[in-house]
This record gives structure tokens, sequence and C-alpha cells, in this order.
């Protein structure tokens, strides 16, 4: 089930909140609450997922059945760092057989397989370090299964989950954090729904033809992947945050402003903030981080990039994406080391500007490699970008933005009389994602931290009912011809 | 505490309300006819068959209607009417699959539909394009908005709160204050001056040599399923319905697809058989409009396959007088050997040696 879904919105997700609120208001005793709350949140993970293939709930649960031994080997507390290696790589080998079999032999992907074995594998290694106090079976099923979470994070730590989550369970009903909760839901649904898969439009276009892209449609074809991927991935994470916010809890926050990195290593401080965490704990540190000179440090940085880059997906695309952070994060650490002079604080914030700026270009070009199908795909679209010449916009590209209820509006102003008109809504939407990205409050902060009255209340319907009347189209036609 | 509450309840009341005035907005004028028949004075815009098809089927008064691919879309409906006597309604689907002919036959032999308790089915056009009755007899061409084919109500609310729904379907018409010519929906974009050789030897590109001929019966098979599955059940099941069964006219073009691509004694065959098995029923008659003249000259075409109007119209006076009518499978042979005799007569090789 995603959670842009009438059936998440509509039917799943007020029906668990009621049936969770309910159980932790009205149950006094805490050990059936909690037995309760346990059950509700597992049979709640297995129905959210399930609703996708079958398929996937198979491979979940051998992959869950897998590690469960694997766990109770360590806890028998013999041989457990062989058995900890042994539980790291076979769940590194099935995560690989179904990234590659894919690509080799048409398999399927499970769904959210990277991110729940990302998950089994943090559990294992946090049980032989001895940062799990106590296993327990359904702490480590909902820790696996937890919905909001599963399909693509944050990876949480199981001891900052569980802690979390088990002082949410002793907590009343708390109005507040619902409120806010809701408005953090409003912005995450306005975030994917109306943003994200509005720029994704004109991005499908524009990767589907480089060739004839104009020097400004090859720009915007890369500005708007990056704005496409930041409003889809935090959008998401930002709804998984108000599900648990609405419960009591808080996850670990994933995104936090990462277009407005100074430098490349700020950068990866504020994006996937997660995933950087999970790679410096289980990989970074104990490859020596740090610690082990200049050279081994440089080394392991490039190591963890080109790691996560092969993570993130097949072909030679991701690895050069990957090179390209590693390089540049390398080279930032340098420059970093040799400059440690004072400036006045003119300089300063203009070096700011300038490095925000840098960076968002850079990881912009990066990320042309992340979406292109080939190396020479993004290449081209590099080279349009110099001699595709000056030209209006193809309808195609500008059209994914006139959506219904802003081009009605426009049609009744003066604004027709223009011919810039066509491509207003094109503009409004790069200088409304600019705004946001740039000048905008990280939206979980936002929602923590305003005032909640009329105005915000009424905001966050307006949110809510634009994105979710949007969620199904009317299915039209590719077929042209007829 | 106790105004957050407040603006909680407040919200919730303020999306509620939202919803339910979207929702009782789109039951009343139902632009896809999914509830009731037409508001009378509301002009609906019809020009999507994928959504508008079912209900048209199941909330309209008619005694006969056009079943089919691309090949069907230009016909218009009131030729039905004063030809042949039949309100006829289209439900057209462009590329369509033999599963989408039987999806959309469902519905109008439903007898709990409002259509069928007004008027039975007359008349059934159903336009058979050979080159689809080997697809999968379970695959549709496009995916289908499920929640207006099946019965659940449950998923309707993505008919009710949709933004499309509201602004294209609702929205657009009453600003606009015109609705579609029901007559004539679905019409392709072609304009007349798109008919002509130029046009269709410009956009041509003839298909890859395919080196090993495919057997003569190797189109049987998947052809015998799908007319057992999706087409001949309403046959049987329907004996008081006429059945109009056309092999459309592709252009002489489609027999160079068919050479090049080595089924063409596999083709000859599947025609030949699917008339055989069609001629089997009392209430099934069949036409072959292949062996028409017009075939050969390409400005009749917009590409290989698709004819301009007004065949669709001669399609329907042949329909009337019975001319192109095929009565048995000797005077199928009979086509097919007139088939063979303009294909083998037609000089491929001036047409493609012209630059176009």
């Amino acid at each position: 089930m995603l959670f842009n879904s009438y059936e998440f919105m509509l039917l799943f997700l007020p029906i668990f909140l009621a049936a969770y609120l309910l159980i932790r208001t009205k149950i006094k005793d805490y050990k059936k609450k909690e037995s309760l709350l346990n059950i509700l949140m597992i049979l709640g993970s297995l129905i959210f997922y399930s609703l996708f293939e079958i398929k996937n709930t198979v491979i979940l649960c051998m992959s869950i059945f897998l590690n469960i031994n694997v766990i109770n080997c360590i806890r028998l507390k013999k041989n457990t760092k062989i058995w900890m290696i042994a539980g790291v790589a076979v769940n590194i080998a099935i995560l690989f057989f179904f990234k590659y079999s894919v690509v080799y032999a048409g398999m399927f992907f499970p769904v959210a397989i990277s991110f729940y074995t990302f998950n089994q594998i943090s559990y294992i290694v946090d049980l032989y370090r001895g940062e799990i106090k106590e296993y327990d079976l359904m702490d480590y099923l909902i820790y696996i299964l937890f919905f909001p979470k599963i399909l693509q994070g944050p990876l949480m730590g199981f001891a900052a989950f569980n802690d979390g989550l088990k002082k949410a369970y002793k907590d009343d009903m708390d109005w507040e954090k619902l409120m806010r909760g809701l408005l953090l839901l409003s912005m995450g649904l306005f975030k994917k729904v109306i943003l994200a898969d509005t720029f994704a439009k004109a991005v499908e276009y524009g990767f589907s033809a480089i060739p004839n892209l104009g020097r400004m449609e090859a720009i915007l074809t890369a500005v708007f992947y990056s704005f496409q991927l930041y409003f889809d991935f935090s959008g998401y994470c930002d709804i998984a945050a108000s599900v648990c916010m609405m419960m009591g809890f808080e996850l670990s926050l994933n995104f936090n402003s990462p277009y407005k990195a100074v430098d490349i290593g700020d950068f990866w401080d504020r994006w996937h903030i997660t995933l950087t965490k999970f790679f410096t704990k289980y990989v970074y540190i104990p490859l020596g981080g740090s610690r082990k000179g200049q050279l081994r440090t440089y080394l392991n940085i490039f190591f963890i990039f080109l790691l996560s880059g092969i993570w993130h997906g097949n072909g030679s695309t991701f690895v050069v994406w990957g090179i390209m952070h590693g390089v540049l994060s390398i080279i930032t650490r340098m420059l970093k080391r040799a400059k440690k002079s004072e400036e006045n604080q003119i300089v300063a914030e203009g070096k700011k500007i300038c490095g925000t700026f840098f960076t968002f270009v850079y990881v912009t070009a990066a990320w042309v490699f992340f979406r292109a199908s080939s190396i020479s795909d993004a290449l081209l679209l590099f080279k349009r970008m110099f001699v595709g010449g000056i030209r209006p916009f193809y309808s195609t590209f500008a059209d994914g933005f006139n959506l219904d209820e802003i081009w009605y509006v426009i049609k009744m102003t003066p604004l027709m009389k223009f011919s810039f008109a066509w491509d207003f809504c094109l503009w409004l939407f790069l200088i409304a994602g600019g705004v946001i990205i740039f000048l905008g409050k990280n939206a979980v902060m936002y929602s923590k931290e305003c005032k909640i009255n009329l105005g915000t209340t009424v905001l966050t319907a307006v949110l809510l009912v634009w994105s979710i009347i949007s969620f199904s189209g009317v299915s039209t036609f590719l077929y042209m011809n007829f | 505490m106790k105004s957050y509450k407040k603006y909680f309840f407040i919200l919730i009341s303020m999306v509620l309300a939202v919803f339910i005035i979207c929702g009782g907005i789109v039951v009343y004028v139902d632009p896809f006819f999914h509830f009731h028949t037409p508001v009378a004075g509301f002009p609906y815009i019809v020009d999507n068959q994928l959504s508008q098809n079912p209900g048209m089927a199941r909330n309209m008064a008619y005694d006969g209607c056009i079943i089919g691919s691309s090949m069907t879309v230009n016909f218009d409906t009131d030729d039905f009417k004063d030809i042949l006597g039949t309100d006829t309604v289209k439900l057209s689907y462009s590329g369509a699959y033999p599963r989408d002919d039987y999806n959309i036959l469902s519905f109008v032999f439903d007898k709990n539909t409002y259509a069928r308790k007004q008027k039975p089915v007359k008349q059934v056009y159903f336009a058979v394009d050979i080159p689809t009755m080997t697809a999968d007899p379970d695959e549709t061409k496009y995916p289908l908005p499920m929640y207006l084919y099946d019965k659940s109500v449950i998923n309707d609310v993505k008919y009710l709160i949709n933004k499309d729904v509201l602004f294209e379907y609702i929205f657009r018409p009453v600003i606009r204050g015109k609705g579609s010519d029901l007559s004539e929906i679905y019409f392709s974009w072609w304009t007349p001056e798109y008919y002509n050789i130029q046009w269709v030897m410009h956009n041509y590109e003839q298909p890859e040599i395919n080196p090993v001929e495919t057997e003569k019966d190797g189109l049987i098979e998947r052809t015998e399923l799908n007319l057992s599955r999706n087409i001949l059940p309403f046959v049987e099941s329907n004996p008081d319905t006429e059945f109009y069964f056309f092999f459309p006219p592709y252009s002489i073009l489609y027999w160079n697809n068919v050479k090049r691509e080595n089924t063409f004694e596999a083709t000859m065959k599947q025609y030949r058989y699917v008339a055989e098995r069609l001629l089997g029923y009392k209430n099934a008659r069949v036409f072959y409009f292949q062996t028409m003249e017009e075939t050969l000259d390409l400005s009749n075409y917009a590409d290989y396959s698709h004819y301009k109007p007004a065949i669709n119209k001669f399609m329907v006076e042949c329909f009337k007088d019975g001319k192109y009518e095929i009565k048995s499978v000797e005077e199928m042979d009979k086509g097919l050997l007139t088939v063979r005799k303009m294909v083998a007569d037609f000089d491929y090789a001036d047409l493609f040696s012209r630059k176009w």
C-alpha cells in the first residue's frame, strides 16, 4: 500500500490510528496494553505490506525467519562473531542476488528489500555489540515490519526506535501531537503529490527526449529532477514521521533542508541522514574511519560513496554518481584541513552563499547520472545545456505544470494576453519549489514549532484536500493516433 | 489542550465537508455515467474510452452498439440511425484486444442495467481485427480503471474524490457550455488533409524481414482461444441479437507488413478460420471488406491501416444492402483469393522506389 493512495489515507490510516489511540487511552493495565498494541502494530504492518504482491510478503517472511535463527545463534553466546558475520553476509548476499537478478535474469525486485535488509543487519550487529540489551520477538518484528518506515526508512537503530515506541505506549491522548502530526502529514502529501509528481512529468519528458532538448529545457530538466527527488523522498519521510508523531513518538530526521548545504559534507549531514549514519556506523568506522591516517581516511570516504552508489541501483551511472560524491567529499575535506584562517562575517556569508550554489549545482549534475539510463545519455544532456539553442519550450515539457486548478485561474486573468502565460505555471512551480527548498523551514521543524491556530488548521485542510483529490487521475490513452 | 481538540474537529469537519460536496457533485452529474443516465441539459464531454464506455453501455438507451478498435472510431452513429434504423452507441477501444471486447460486451448484455431494461440489443457491429486475435485472451490493451468496471462500491471513492473528474469533466464543460456530439465521439484527430499518400508513405516504416515463416496453423490456437473465450459466448447466449462481424479494409501496405513478417499464409488461414467459426451461427453476419478496390489507393488512408470516415459510412451502407457480405466458407475462399491476387499484382517496388 502506498501512502499516496485512497486506501491508505481514507481507510487504513484512520482505522489504525483510531484503534491505536483507543487501546492506548482506554486500557490501563500496561502489560495488557503493550501486548494489544504490539499485536496491532504487527498486524497493521503486515496488512500494509501484503497489499503489494503477495510474493513480496513471502520474501519478507523468509528474511525474518532466517534472521531470527541468526539472532538465536548469537544469543547462545557461542561463536557470536562468526554468527554475526555470517548473518550480515547472508543478508548482503540476498540483497545482491535480487538486485542483480533483476538486471540479468529479469526477476522481480521485492518491495523495500534494501531497507529491511539494512534494518536486519543493524539489528544483528547491535545485538552482537551488546547495544540491544534484551531480545524480544515482538519488539524485533515491530522494528522490521513497522509500516511507516518499512518502505523507505528512515534507517533507525533498534534501541532508539524501541525506546521511543515504548515510551509512547505509556502516554495519554495528546491532541496537540495529533494536530501537529496532521499538519506534517498534509505537508508531506503536498510535497509528494502536488510538487514531486508535477516536476516528474517534465523530468520524464526531458530524459526521454534528450537529443531534442533546447538549452533551457536541458538545464531545467536537471534542476527539476533535483527538486523532484527531494520533494518525493522527503515528502515520504514527512508522512512517515507524521504518522509516528500522531502515535506519540518521533522517527529519526532523514532530511534537514539538504539543498541549503554549504558544502558536500554538509549536504550528506542533511540528505538521507539515517543512511549516512548507517554507513558511518557499520562500514566507515569498522574500516578505521579517520583514525588510520589521511590516505586511509580518504580511501574509506571514497569506498563509502562507491558502496552507496552500488546500493542505490544497478549500472555504471550509479557508480559514477557515487564516485562524483566521493571525489568532491575528499577534495572538500582536504581544503578544510588546509584553510583554518579567520574570516570576517561578510566574507563568510558570501562564501556560504557561493558554497550553497556550487553544492546545489554539483549535486544536481550528479543526480543527472543517477537518473539517466546510460552515461552517454547523461553526457548528452550536459551537452544540450550548451548546444541546445534558445527556443520556446516543447508543450509536453511545460504542459505538465498547467494543473487545472491553477491554469483555469490564469486563463481568467489578463496574463493570457501575453505569450509567456503558457509557461507561467512552469516558472511558478520553479519559484515555489526554490523558495521552499532554499528559504523555507524544514517541514518537520515547522510542524513542531508553529503555532496551531485557525490559520494552520485551514492550511492543513487545504493541503490535505488538494493532495487527496489529486491521487487518482483519469486514465487516458497514450495511443496518440486514435 | 482543549483548543487542539477543537482545531482537530474543525479540520476533520472541513475535510469531510469538501469531500462530501465533491462527491455529491460527481454523483449528481455523473460524467462517466457510472451511477445513472445523463442529466438532461448537461453538456457532457465524452472523450475517454476507458472511463466512459462502461457507463455508456449500462446507462444509455440504445438497441445497437459498435464494438472494436480504432477501426470503428470514425463511424457516425447518425448513419446507423438513418440507414439501418438503430439507436447505436459507440463503444470503441483504440487498439482493443479481444479481452476489451469481452469486457464491454459483458456490460452491454448485463440484464440488470438501465440500458437493457429499456431496450434489448438488436444489433452488434463488431470489427474483427485479425492481428489482435492472437493477443493473450486475458489481457487488455491498457490498464483499466477498475473502479468503473467492478461492482465494489468502496473503490468508487476514486471516482467521487477525483480532481480530473471535477475539473475536466464537470467544470470545463460547464464553463464551455458545450458538450460532445455523441454521434461523433472518439473521432480520430486526423482531419481530411491527412488522408493522402504523401502523409502515409512519409510516416510508414517497413517492419524488419523475418526469415522464418510462421507455420500455416501457427496463429490458430490463440485465435481459437480468443474466439471461444471472449467473443462467441455472447453470440451463443444472445440468439435474438444480430451480430455484424466485419473484417476492416486495411490498406495494401498492411499486406506488405504481413509478408515481411512472414505470416502471409498463416494470416490467410486465420481469416478463413475466423470466418468459418462465425458463419456457424445463425445470428452472425460476416463482412469481408479487405477486397475493396479502395485498399489499393493510399490516399484513402492516414497510415497503413486507418481509413477515412467516408469508408466507415460506406460500410454502414453495406450492412444494409449486403455488399461484401460473406455467406459461406467458399465465398470467403474466393475473397481471400482476390486478396492474394491484389497483393501479387500490386507494384510495391514502384511505391517504395519513390521519394515521399
